[in-house]
């Protein structure tokens, strides 16, 4: 559906996208993590057609974004950073403006996808007086309007209290569940990211240095984080067990009081037992759920090489 | 007209800011009634004694046609322009500022596109505020002042010499609405050096203030013996050269002439405004 090739931007002083190459299938969720400055918006807005690249191309649905913008975009909603609606217009004038349609099908279509974000009781309101997440959400009933069978968003849960996050985690689900929309988004929450999508590429320094799905990128590994007294003794005898090629035991790491294993599957026992064999005291033992964040983290300080 | 077109004007409209000319006007209005009310001291100002008209031939002349053509200048060459260049200004810089024209482009419609219905809605706004501002004026001026038969024109108020036209109020009427029409013309000329500046810079500030700069400096350039040889090409010079029409007999080759250049220079800085926006990253 939305294929990058070695797509290009380069800005004075190195920074910008290089040579970028993605590809997107239908009905995919699809995240661009990357840390600030990576080139995630830079990325995020040649796919739309609103920065010209200094090479490559990007089609979507075999239409080049753009010699062929409108008939690349035709079935593409896009709100690219954060949604910038014009506050002294009413929601309902917005979605005109921004679409450019007023005919009766467009009307009948809006009522329905404003229903589907829970904004019908306030769409004849000004958008100055919305909330973030409601903006977000207006955002979303844009970007979806007239028919979009691909949903683009830069940070759609950005400004958002943990209520609007989860609410815009289960419409985004909700729009790929029940009409089969490719959504594609950045994000810097990582545990939403883990939770929604299904496939996901990493950006660092304006190149792609991960891209699959979930599994393939994160495989069976697992983080567990260990409080025990005293720590010393505790991460000596953690680094012994991973010289033992019988433990599981990939990485050792002291995060704060804490120490962090990354093993290749689940050795909460046996690690427990001969950390209190070895007369250590072990307050806390426990497998984080946080496998994305440190993928992530070790990826973009350059740690590993994936691609 | 396109959707695209009407949703601009329903941007334009919607902005408290762009009616501000309209007090402005009243303004000028309440301050050109109370200025003729004291007419002496009106006559004493305007030089009109060097025309040879006497106090009283002038007394006579007030009238509704005469208030509007006093009102025109201020208007059209003050108000109009601070007007356009905030609405043009605000047309790419000012949606590239608040972040509007990044959700817009992203849309299935194309730069061009997008070009063209904003051109065409600052024309219609612009021509509607032009027309406004005439026929208040007219409608004022009736109310206060009523219509006199016979108009008598100084023109030395606009520049030419010492003279006096003399014509019908027909006649008055039909050249008042060609020299509201030619400023509606002149407008859209700084309407679009703005847009060319809005395109270039991305801030709607910027692109405003160089406009009016330009324009005013454009008018003290005008007036610098030194540069009296590109005078008749120099911005407001153009803009503002329908006080031709006053003359008589009109002199159509001359006000063909300021038109062409006009059109000309709305030619060119559209082109150049579209060229640089089709190729502008949209950040």
């Amino acid at each position: 559906m939305l294929k990058c090739t070695n797509l290009s931007k380069e800005y004075p002083g190195g920074h910008g996208v290089h040579g970028v190459s993605l590809e997107v299938k239908e009905h995919e969720i699809f995240a661009l993590l990357g840390p600030n400055g990576s080139g995630k918006s830079t990325l995020m807005k040649m796919i739309t057609g609103l920065i010209w690249p200094t090479g490559g191309e990007v089609t979507i649905n075999g239409h080049d974004v753009f010699s062929e913008h409108s008939l690349a975009m035709r079935q593409v909603g896009a709100v690219i950073e954060w949604p910038s609606f014009i506050p002294y217009l009413t929601a309902r004038q917005n979605l005109k403006v921004f679409t450019g349609l007023r005919d009766d099908r467009f009307l009948k279509r809006m009522t329905e996808v404003v229903e589907l974000v829970e904004m019908a009781p306030r769409l004849d309101d000004k958008v100055q007086n919305f909330s973030t997440g409601m903006k977000q959400r207006l955002g979303l009933a844009l970007a979806l309007l007239p028919d979009s069978r691909m949903i683009i968003l830069d940070e759609p849960a950005n400004g958002l209290d943990p209520n609007g996050i989860i609410e815009i985690r289960r419409l985004i689900r909700d729009f790929n569940r029940d009409f089969g929309t490719t959504v594609i988004f950045t994000s810097h929450l990582l545990g939403e990211v883990e939770q929604i999508c299904t496939r996901l590429a990493i950006i660092h320094k304006g190149r792609i240095v991960a891209d699959g799905n979930m599994p393939e990128l994160l495989g069976e590994q697992l983080s567990i984080s260990i409080t025990a007294d005293p720590l010393h003794l505790a991460l000596k005898c953690i680094s012994d067990l991973q010289l033992n090629e019988q433990f599981p035991i990939r990485s050792v790491d002291i995060v704060g009081e804490r120490i962090v294993v990354n093993a290749a599957r689940d050795c909460t026992a046996e690690l427990n037992s001969r950390l209190v064999a070895r007369g250590i005291r072990v307050s806390r033992l426990v497998i984080e759920n946080h496998r994305l964040e440190s993928y992530f983290a070790r990826i973009t300080e350059g740690e590993t090489d994936v691609k | 007209m396109s959707n695209d077109t009407v949703h601009e004007l329903l941007k334009m409209i919607s902005q408290k800011k762009n009616f501000i000319p309209v007090l402005g006007h009243l303004v000028l209005v309440i301050l050109v009634v109370i200025g003729l009310n004291r007419s002496d001291e009106f006559y004493r100002f305007s030089g009109l004694e060097r025309t040879g008209l006497r106090l009283d031939d002038f007394l006579s002349c007030i009238d509704g046609l005469f208030f509007a053509r006093c009102l025109l200048a201020p208007t059209f060459v003050i108000i109009m322009p601070i007007l356009i260049c905030t609405v043009a200004g605000d047309l790419v810089a000012g949606e590239m500022q608040d972040g509007s024209l990044r959700l817009y482009a992203s849309r299935t419609r194309g730069r061009i596109r997008i070009m063209l219905s904003k051109i065409a809605a600052m024309s219609i706004f612009s021509t509607c505020y032009c027309i406004y501002f005439g026929l208040v004026s007219l409608v004022i001026g009736y109310l206060f002042f009523g219509c006199q038969k016979t108009q008598i024109v100084p023109l030395v108020q606009m520049g030419f010499g010492t003279d006096l036209s003399i014509m019908s109020v027909d006649q008055s009427l039909i050249r008042y609405a060609a020299v509201v029409g030619y400023y509606c013309m002149s407008v859209m000329v700084l309407g679009s050096l703005t847009l060319l500046f809005s395109t270039l810079f991305n801030r709607m500030t910027t692109a405003t203030v160089a406009g009016i700069t330009l324009y005013f400096v454009s008018y003290i350039l005008e007036n610098l013996p030194l540069l009296s040889s590109i005078k008749p090409y120099l911005l407001s010079y153009v803009m503002n050269g329908c006080v031709l029409f006053w003359l008589d007999p009109v002199t159509p080759w001359r006000i063909a002439y300021n038109m062409s250049h006009l059109v000309l220079y709305v030619l060119v800085f559209l082109f150049a405004s579209i060229l640089i926006f089709r190729s502008k990253d949209i950040t």
